[in-house]
C-alpha cells in the first residue's frame, strides 16, 4: 500500500531547517500589474498598528522631528488628530483596552477578545460576503515581542483583525520565514503519474473534509452562532489549503525565501515581559523583509486585508544602534539609560508635555520610519491598478495606535492616519478633530459605502464628513 | 532617596471590620471598584514600581465618596515617599485610600461569586435569563454548565491522546511539532478562549492526518477491525465508514455523513487500489473534519426534557464529556457500549463509570495536568536566568523543579485522596539530589528520594517549591508583586484589576540598604498603590528570601537583609490575619476556607469547563462543591460531583 507524501512546506522546514536565499525580492517579481485590465481596483483595507502612541502634544508640531518620516507619505494620508477612544476604556488599562479597541471603536471584552469587528473585518464582510478570491483572506504580520499579561497572552496586545463576534480572525506572522511560506508556499505535488494519483486522492479527502465544514457552517447546522463563526474561520483556512494543494498561477513569480535572520520575533524573546535588547542594524532589515514579503502579497493580490505591525501595544524595547533623526545621526543606547534601562516604554511615562526624553522622540522617529517604508512599498507605481493609482491610493488603511498622552497612558486624541481608499477619503491634510473613534470608523466605512457603524453606538453623533470626499 | 516615613502596618492579630490595619474604611476595601469612564487627568503620576516614587499632585472632586464615609470636599493630594504628613494623617489616608482607589486605580477585587471583574470571556456562563445567578431548577438542583455554547477544540494533548486510544497510533511528540501551541488564556491552557484556529493548524492537521495513516501498526488492521467485507460494494464502504466513524468522531454518522466519504473509495477503485487503500484515506478525511477536531454538541433548542433553553444531552455527548472530563480522551469500548445501550443517563450509572474510569491510568493523568496548567509548571523548562548570577540553574534542574511538585501533589492528591489544601501544608517532598542540594538538604540518595520536610528550614508544602518560586519570580529578579498576585489569584480565586495605565509597574533598581521589601513599603505607604497592593503585596512579602530560583537567602545580592512576615488579606472579608514566617504563611492560608474552594473547586471547574465560571455558575458550583465536600473533598470525590451534577447533562441552546 502506498500513501503519499504532501507534507507541506511548514512541516518540512521544520524538520530540515531553512534555506537561505537572498533577500529583496521585488526585482524577481512580474513587472506588471495584477490588476491591469481590470475595470476597478478591488476592495482592500489594513489596519496599522505601532505601539505606545503619539502623544498630542507631539503630533500637534505636523510632520516634523519625531512625525518626519510620515511627510514622504504625506499627500497619500489624512492625519487624524483629536480623535478620542473613551467609548473602549474598560477595566483593563489602557495597554489593553487601547489597543483592542484600535480599529473595532469598543471596549473588549476581555484582554484576549475584542468588543467587534475590526474595520478591515467590517469591509471584507460588507464587499465579500462570501469570501473574495484570493488566497488568503486575512493576512497578518507583525515585529513585536510584548503580549503576556502575567502568565497568559492577551491578545489585545498584537492582534489587531476581529472577527463579528469579537474573535481573533489568526494570530501575526512574526518571521520573514513563516510569512514567506503562508504567501508563497505551496504543497503542490508535482506533474508525474504518481504525483496525479495523489492528486486525486488528495482532492478526493479535501472534498471531503470540505463537505463536513460547510456543513456546520450551512442553515442546517446544529451550532449556535458563534460555534459556527468558529467554524466558518475554520472553513475559510481550508480553503487556503486547498488553494495551496492545488495551486494556480500566481500572478506574480514566487521570489526566493528570505535569508534565515537571527531570531527577532516569536514568544522566546518576550524575555518575560521585561522586553528585548535589540540592534537598530538587525531589526530594520528583519522588518523590512516582511514588510516586503506582505506587500508582494498585495501586490500579487493574494490578499486584500490584514493587518501590519511594528511594536505591540506596551512594548518594551531597548535599542542599541545609530540612527538617522533627520539628517542627525543619533545613537539608542537604551540600556545604558537611566529612563530607557526600563526599555522604551518608559520614556512615554517618564513624558511630559515639552520635556521628552530625546529618545522617546527618537523612537517615534524610529517606529515610523518602518511603517512609512512599508507603505512606500505600496506605493509603487510599477504595482498601480487598473486606474493608475497605487494601492496605497486605492486601499483603505487605517493607522491606529493604543495610547494619547504617553505619561497618563489614556485614550483622549489618540493618533490616527487613513489612507485615500481610491479617492473617497480627503488626503494631504490634517484634521484636528474632537472626535470619538467610533465616529471615525464609522465615517470610513461610510467612505466606502458601508452604512454600518462601526464601534460604540453612543459615542456616534455623526460622520467626520471634512474627511469624506 | 528619602525612605518611607510610614512603616508597614502593625499587625496584631486578626482584624476585622471598622478600621483596618491598614486604616482603609470597609466599605472601600469590598467594593467592586469600577474603573472611571473619564479622561485621564493630566499631570498625574505615580510609580507604584520603581524607585522614584514621584511627588504628584491632583485635585478632585470626592463629592461621590461619601457613601463610604468621606467627607464630600476638594482636596489636594500630594501622595510621595512622606505619604500624607501632617496632624490628620488616620484620616487622610482614609480618604485617600478610597480616592485613590476610586478615582485614580480603579481597584477592583472580585471575589466569591465569580471569577473575573465584569468581563466575561467566550463561553463563560453569564446571567442569561438567570440574572439573579441563582440559576433554573432542575430536579431540584440548580442548572450548570450552561454557558454560551462554543465548540472546543481538543489541545494538542487530547488530539494525542485520541489518535492513541483510538487509533493505537503515538503521536504526541509529532503534534507538539507541528501544532501551534494552545495559547494560554484565563489561567489555562485548555480554555475556549485560547483555543483558536490559525492556519499553522490547518497545514497540522492536514499533515499529521497522513503521518497517522502513514504509521498504523497495521493499515489492514483498520479495515479487519471495522469493516464487513473488503469490496467496493455499498455494504462494505457504509460498514467501513459507519463503524470506523463512530469511534474516530465519538458518534453515530448520519446518512449523509456517510455519503460524504464514498466518493473516496471510488477514487481508490479508479486508481485500481484496493479497499484498504480507500479506507485509509477515509480516515483521514475523518481526521482533518470538525467532528473529529472539535468536541461538537448539538446546539441547539429541541423539545427534549430539561428546562426551557436547557437540552439534554445524547448518550453519546455525555459519553464524550466522561471521557475528555476524567482522561483527556476520547471514550473506551465500555463507554461506546453504555452510550449504545442508552445507559448514560441516570446518576448512578454516571457514577459507575466514573468509578471505573478513576481507576484508568488515563485520569491520574489528567489529574496532574490539572496541577501542572494551574501552576503553569509547564514554563518552568523554558525560564532563562543569568548564568552568572545562577550557575547552578539548568534545563534538568528547571525539569525537576516540575516533577518535585508533581510528584508531591500526586502523592497527596491522588494516592492519598487528600483535600486540595493539604498541597499547602505538605511536610514532605521529592527531590533529586541537585534540588537537594537547592533546599540544603544534607546527604541527598541518588536519584529521586522522598524527604521529610520537618528539619529543612523555610520549606513547607507546595507554596515553598522551588519551581512555584522561580515562575513567579519575574526574571532573575524575585517579585514580590508576582508573587503575591499569584497567590491572591492562583490561590485564593481573587482578583484586582490591572495596574492603572498611569502607573509604572518596572522594577526599581535595588541599592543598598533598600531591599524589594522596602520599595513594597513604600508602594504601601502610598495611597494610590496602597488600595490594590496591600491585598497581595503583604502575601508576597511571605517569599522575601526565595531567590529568582527559589533558593533561600537571607540577604540580597546588595546585603539587604529579606524578612518573611506578612499579613493574608482575606479577599472579601475585611479580615487580615498576620504571620511571621513562611511556615506560618502556609499554615494560616492553608486554614482558610476560601483556599479549599479556590484550589479544590472553581480551578478544577474551570479547568474541566474549558471557560471561567460566570455568575450563572454560582449555584452549580456551590453544589458540587458541598457534595465533593462530603466525600473527603478530594479529587477523586470532586470529579464523582461533576460529573454526577445534572448540569454534566445538559447544554444551554442557542440559535
Amino acid at each position: 500500500m502506498r500513501y503519499r507524501k504532501v507534507m507541506s512546506r511548514r512541516t518540512l522546514l521544520r524538520g530540515t531547517g531553512t534555506a537561505a536565499i537572498a533577500l529583496p525580492f521585488l526585482d524577481e517579481m512580474r513587472a506588471t500589474s495584477v490588476w491591469a485590465g481590470e475595470p476597478a481596483p478591488p476592495a482592500r483595507a489594513f489596519n496599522l498598528f505601532f505601539g505606545l502612541g503619539i502623544p498630542r502634544q507631539i503630533a500637534a508640531g505636523g510632520l516634523v522631528g519625531p512625525l518626519a518620516p510620515l511627510a514622504a507619505v504625506a499627500d497619500k494620508l489624512a492625519i487624524c488628530r483629536g480623535v478620542n477612544m473613551y467609548e473602549c476604556d474598560g477595566p483593563e488599562n489602557n495597554h489593553f483596552d487601547g489597543a483592542g479597541g484600535t480599529f473595532t471603536g469598543r471596549e473588549p471584552a476581555t484582554v484576549s477578545q475584542a468588543g467587534g469587528p475590526s474595520i478591515d473585518q467590517a469591509v471584507l464582510g460588507a464587499k465579500y460576503p462570501q469570501g473574495p478570491d484570493t488566497l488568503i483572506t486575512t493576512l497578518m504580520m507583525g515585529s513585536f515581542f510584548r503580549r503576556k499579561l502575567n502568565n497568559d497572552l492577551s491578545l489585545t496586545r498584537f492582534v489587531h483583525c476581529w472577527n463579528e463576534d469579537g474573535s481573533p480572525v489568526d494570530v501575526p506572522i512574526e518571521t520573514p520565514t513563516d510569512l514567506f511560506e503562508r504567501v508563497f508556499g505551496d504543497a503542490d505535488i508535482g506533474d508525474g503519474p504518481e504525483d496525479l494519483k495523489a492528486k486525486h486522492y488528495e482532492r478526493s479527502v479535501l472534498d471531503s473534509v470540505l463537505e463536513q465544514y460547510q456543513h456546520y457552517t450551512g442553515p442546517a447546522s446544529p451550532l449556535g452562532a458563534s460555534s459556527r463563526s468558529r467554524v466558518a474561520d475554520h472553513l475559510d483556512k481550508v480553503r487556503e489549503l486547498e488553494q495551496k494543494l492545488f495551486p494556480e498561477d500566481l500572478a506574480c513569480a514566487v521570489p526566493g525565501a528570505p535569508a534565515e535572520l537571527p531570531l527577532l520575533g516569536g514568544q522566546d524573546v518576550d524575555g518575560g515581559g521585561g522586553g528585548p535588547t535589540l540592534q537598530v542594524n538587525q531589526w530594520v532589515p528583519y522588518w523590512q523583509s516582511m514588510a516586503e514579503l506582505y506587500a508582494m502579497a498585495v501586490q500579487c493580490d493574494v490578499t486584500r486585508f490584514g493587518m501590519v505591525m511594528f511594536q505591540s501595544a506596551g512594548e518594551r524595547i531597548r535599542l542599541q544602534g545609530d540612527w538617522d533623526y533627520n539628517g542627525q545621526t543619533v545613537n539608542f543606547d537604551d540600556v545604558a539609560h537611566p529612563v530607557g534601562n526600563g526599555a522604551s516604554h518608559e520614556y512615554w511615562h517618564a513624558y511630559t508635555p515639552g520635556n521628552a526624553h530625546p529618545e522617546m522622540l527618537w523612537h517615534t522617529h524610529f517606529f515610523l520610519t518602518q511603517l512609512v517604508y512599508f507603505m512606500q512599498l505600496l506605493d509603487d507605481p510599477e504595482y498601480a491598478d487598473a486606474n493608475d493609482k497605487t494601492i496605497l491610493d486605492n486601499a483603505l488603511i487605517t493607522i491606529g495606535t493604543e495610547l494619547g498622552d504617553g505619561n497618563p497612558h489614556n485614550l483622549e486624541s489618540v493618533f490616527h492616519a487613513v489612507s485615500g481608499a481610491n479617492g473617497r477619503i480627503r488626503t494631504g491634510e490634517i484634521f484636528d478633530f474632537d472626535a470619538s473613534c467610533t465616529e471615525l470608523y464609522t465615517t470610513l466605512l461610510a467612505a466606502m459605502d458601508i452604512d454600518q457603524t462601526l464601534g460604540t453606538p453612543s459615542a456616534f453623533n455623526g460622520l467626520l464628513s471634512q474627511l469624506l470626499v | 532617596m528619602v525612605p518611607p516615613t510610614i512603616a508597614a502596618p502593625a499587625i496584631e492579630g486578626r482584624h476585622r471590620n471598622g478600621l483596618g490595619a491598614a486604616g482603609i474604611p470597609d466599605g472601600a476595601e469590598r467594593l467592586g471598584w469600577p474603573s472611571p469612564r473619564r479622561p485621564s487627568q493630566p499631570g498625574w503620576r505615580a510609580t507604584c514600581g520603581v524607585a522614584n516614587i514621584e511627588f504628584a499632585q491632583t485635585r478632585h472632586n470626592y463629592a461621590d465618596l461619601t457613601e463610604f464615609g468621606v467627607e464630600s470636599e476638594t482636596i489636594s493630594l500630594h501622595v510621595g515617599h512622606q505619604g500624607v504628613t501632617g496632624m490628620h494623617r488616620q484620616r487622610w489616608r482614609a480618604i485617600a485610600a478610597s480616592a485613590g482607589a476610586l478615582i485614580v486605580s480603579g481597584c477592583y477585587a472580585g471575589v466569591d461569586d465569580y471569577e473575573g471583574p465584569q468581563r466575561l470571556p467566550p463561553g463563560a456562563a453569564d446571567a442569561g435569563d438567570d440574572s439573579d445567578g441563582d440559576g433554573g431548577e432542575i430536579e431540584g438542583q440548580c442548572e450548570g454548565e450552561q454557558g454560551g455554547s462554543i465548540i472546543r477544540r481538543m489541545t494538542t494533548i487530547e488530539y494525542a491522546n485520541t489518535v492513541l486510544d483510538t487509533l493505537g497510533v503515538e503521536i504526541l511528540a509529532d503534534v507538539q511539532a507541528i501544532l501551534p501551541a494552545d495559547l494560554r488564556s484565563d489561567g489555562f491552557s485548555n480554555q475556549t478562549a485560547g483555543l483558536l484556529v490559525t492556519y499553522g493548524h490547518i497545514e497540522g492537521y492536514h499533515d499529521l492526518a497522513e503521518l497517522i495513516v502513514a504509521r498504523l501498526p497495521d493499515p489492514t488492521g483498520l479495515v479487519d477491525t471495522y469493516a464487513d467485507c473488503t469490496d467496493f460494494s455499498d455494504a462494505c464502504e457504509v460498514s467501513l465508514i459507519t463503524n470506523l466513524g463512530l469511534r474516530v468522531w465519538r458518534r453515530p454518522l448520519v446518512a449523509e455523513e456517510i455519503a460524504s466519504f464514498r466518493p473516496i473509495f471510488a477514487t481508490a477503485n479508479e486508481e485500481g487500489d484496493d479497499f484498504t487503500v480507500g479506507a485509509g484515506f477515509v480516515l483521514e478525511a475523518m481526521l482533518q473534519a470538525p467532528q473529529f477536531i472539535y468536541r461538537l454538541e448539538d446546539e441547539l433548542p429541541s423539545t427534549d426534557d430539561g428546562p426551557e433553553g436547557l437540552r439534554q444531552l445524547g448518550d453519546y455527548e455525555i459519553a464524550s464529556r466522561l471521557s475528555y472530563l476524567l482522561w483527556s480522551s476520547s471514550p473506551d469500548d465500555a463507554l461506546f457500549d453504555a452510550a449504545a445501550d442508552e445507559a448514560l443517563h441516570t446518576t448512578d450509572q454516571i457514577e459507575q463509570q466514573v468509578q471505573r474510569m478513576l481507576a484508568m491510568p488515563r485520569a491520574r493523568e489528567t489529574a496532574m495536568r490539572y496541577i501542572e496548567d494551574w501552576l503553569a509548571l509547564e514554563g518552568l523548562p523554558s525560564i532563562n536566568r543569568d548564568p552568572a548570577l545562577y550557575p547552578d540553574f539548568d534545563l534538568q534542574l528547571a525539569q525537576d523543579m516540575r516533577e518535585e511538585t508533581l510528584r508531591v501533589a500526586e502523592e497527596l492528591l491522588w494516592e492519598d485522596g487528600a483535600p486540595f489544601s493539604s498541597l499547602l501544608t505538605a511536610d514532605f517532598t521529592w527531590a533529586t539530589p541537585e534540588l537537594a542540594a537547592l533546599y540544603g538538604i544534607p546527604n541527598p540518595g541518588p536519584g529521586w528520594q522522598r524527604y521529610s520536610l520537618a528539619d529543612v528550614p523555610h520549606r513547607s508544602g507546595m507554596l515553598t517549591h522551588a519551581g512555584i518560586q522561580a515562575i513567579n519570580g519575574h526574571g532573575n529578579r524575585p517579585s514580590i508583586v508576582e508573587r503575591g498576585l499569584f497567590i491572591l489569584g492562583g490561590v485564593l480565586c481573587s482578583t484586582v484589576a490591572a495596574p492603572p495605565a498611569e502607573l509604572d509597574t518596572s522594577m526599581a533598581d535595588l541599592e543598598e540598604g533598600q531591599s524589594p521589601r522596602y520599595y513594597s513599603e513604600a508602594r504601601l505607604d502610598n495611597v494610590t498603590c496602597r488600595a490594590c497592593h496591600e491585598q497581595f503585596d503583604t502575601m508576597g512579602w511571605a517569599f522575601e528570601s526565595f531567590d529568582g530560583i527559589g533558593a533561600w537567602r537571607t540577604h540580597d545580592e546588595l546585603g539587604n537583609a529579606l524578612k518573611q512576615d506578612g499579613m493574608l488579606f482575606v479577599p472579601g472579608s475585611g479580615e487580615t490575619v498576620p504571620f511571621d514566617t513562611v511556615e506560618q504563611f502556609a499554615d494560616v492560608i492553608a486554614e482558610e476556607p476560601q483556599v479549599e474552594t479556590c484550589i479544590g473547586v472553581r480551578k478544577p471547574l474551570q479547568f474541566a469547563w474549558g471557560r471561567p465560571l460566570g455568575p450563572a455558575d454560582v449555584c452549580a458550583r456551590d453544589e458540587i462543591a458541598d457534595v465533593a465536600a462530603e466525600s473527603g473533598g478530594s479529587y477523586r470525590a470532586l470529579v464523582s460531583a461533576i460529573a454526577t451534577h445534572p448540569s454534566f447533562r445538559l447544554i444551554r441552546a442557542t440559535e
